[in-house]
């Protein structure tokens, strides 16, 4: 039950994509985003899923591993479809028994799956894949680090974010520790009803939530230790600077979709 | 020990527990679920408002920002996802559970049982309320199809009354117990 759990499948690279700046590879994807929502029609659409291809092919990930991340969200990509394919009434296309299939409702069927598919690919390839959680949680905090002007805790939020991180695997080691000792006392996990199981989880949860107290404490103190006091006046290992060949990617992008949309606009 | 210094420590193993509970998934009868709603009362109960809100917070800012803590992934995209909805819910919910607890009991010695358990009805209160009005506004305003209210609540509150239900039956029996203990941390 435990080791199914996968945080942030980074593939280790050296590609292009990897070695972009986190900073830039998020704002790309947002970018991207609202891209993928302002395209419309068809061929507009059939040069951004190129675009996608591209920098599929740029990125040196498998083909294999980019489509995984599409699993999770296979069976609402395939309801949505099926639903907005036989909802939507329009010019009738084929008729099978009760059912009728609209061109209208093919039309939205296909423009929304392919959209969401470029959507999930597309952030999963600039920020899951191709950039690792901490490098995440340090370009976070130097976007947010202008607004800690009207009080905004950048800082501590992204020191939050590493903590939790850090800690992921931690606790679910933990976990995995608590439920066996829980069950060599006795405590069935298995068998059972709904709340014969939630009694069960409740003794889980329970020596789960105070551990989490003292490894806080710990946590702290060892910070303290060390003299940690917030953001104000730390340096860094590892200086983020926007380099050229980051400029020219993010203006590369950004004319090649101001150029897609200029196609469905014109 | 500082003060500020915990306070960031213990909100952002909250925030671990959070990804722990939200991906741990107990297969039992037709849905399997998860532990997450169990987390956010917990994280309501021994934490306060304000901390909570910064541990469930954290937890919903992380899955946006693109990696995969949510039961289906992760992303900016996450937002079209029809039960989006719920994690803001749980976020608001556990900083309400919080302010509430601490106000019934600012001691930390012992919350009446019976308080804790409506304060746990309230914080599910405002989970279901932004989660299922998400599903009837992405429902029947963004994706067009009319789905009535009853519709919405077939599918999106019914299926986990039960084991929400039980959760904060369970975890409001053990706040009293757990308040107390961990009352050196914040009331020295």
């Amino acid at each position: 039950m435990l080791k199914q759990i996968s945080l942030g499948r980074y593939y280790p690279g050296t590609s292009l994509l990897h070695r972009l700046d986190p900073r830039a590879k998020i704002l790309l994807s947002f970018f991207y985003m609202v891209i993928i929502f302002l395209v419309q029609e068809p061929l507009p659409m059939l040069l951004l899923g190129l675009t996608t291809l591209v920098l599929m092919l740029l990125s040196q990930v498998p083909m294999r591993h980019i489509l995984g991340s599409l699993k999770p969200i296979l069976f609402i990509l395939i309801f949505a479809f099926v639903i907005n394919l036989l909802t939507i009434k329009g010019d009738e296309l084929l008729t099978v028994g009760p059912v009728t299939i609209s061109e209208q409702g093919l039309e939205t069927a296909v423009r929304m799956a392919i959209r969401l598919m470029l959507l999930i690919i597309s952030t999963t390839l600039f920020l899951t894949l191709t950039t690792t959680p901490i490098l995440v949680a340090d370009a976070i905090e130097h976007l947010l680090n202008p607004l800690r002007r009207i009080g905004f805790p950048a800082h501590e939020m992204a020191m939050m974010m590493s903590i939790a991180l850090r800690f992921v695997p931690t606790l679910l080691e933990e976990t995995e520790k608590i439920m066996k000792a829980q069950s060599s006392r006795g405590a069935d996990y298995d068998t059972g009803g709904l709340i014969a199981k939630a009694r069960g989880l409740v003794s889980v949860l329970i020596p789960l939530f105070v551990s989490a107290f003292k490894r806080a404490e710990e946590l702290a103190i060892a910070m303290e230790a060390r003299c940690y006091r917030g953001g104000e006046g730390r340096t860094r290992l590892k200086v983020m600077r926007y380099t050229p060949m980051d400029i020219v990617f993010s203006c590369l992008l950004a004319a090649g979709c101001s150029a897609i949309l200029l196609v469905q606009y014109l | 020990m500082r003060k500020n210094i915990f306070n960031l420590a213990i909100c952002a193993i909250f925030c671990g527990l959070a990804i722990v509970g939200g991906k741990l998934v107990i297969p039992a009868g037709p849905i399997p679920f998860t532990l997450q709603t169990a987390v956010c009362f917990l994280t309501g109960l021994l934490l306060g408002g304000r901390r909570a809100l910064a541990a469930q917070g954290l937890y919903l800012l992380i899955g946006l920002a693109g990696l995969p803590v949510f039961a289906a992934g992760g992303g900016p995209a996450y937002v079209l996802q029809p039960s989006f909805g719920y994690l803001p819910g749980m976020v608001l919910a556990a900083a309400l559970i919080g302010h509430l607890a601490d106000r019934a009991d600012p001691q930390r010695n012992g919350l009446k049982l019976f308080s804790a358990l409506a304060i746990n009805a309230a914080g599910l209160a405002v989970v279901y309320l932004c989660g299922t009005g998400y599903l009837y506004v992405l429902k029947n305003i963004v994706s067009g199809d009319s789905t009535g209210l009853v519709r919405i609540l077939q599918i999106g509150m019914i299926p986990y009354l039960a084991t929400d239900g039980l959760f904060a039956l369970l975890t409001a029996s053990v706040a009293p117990r757990l308040r107390r203990a961990t009352r050196r941390y914040f009331l020295a």
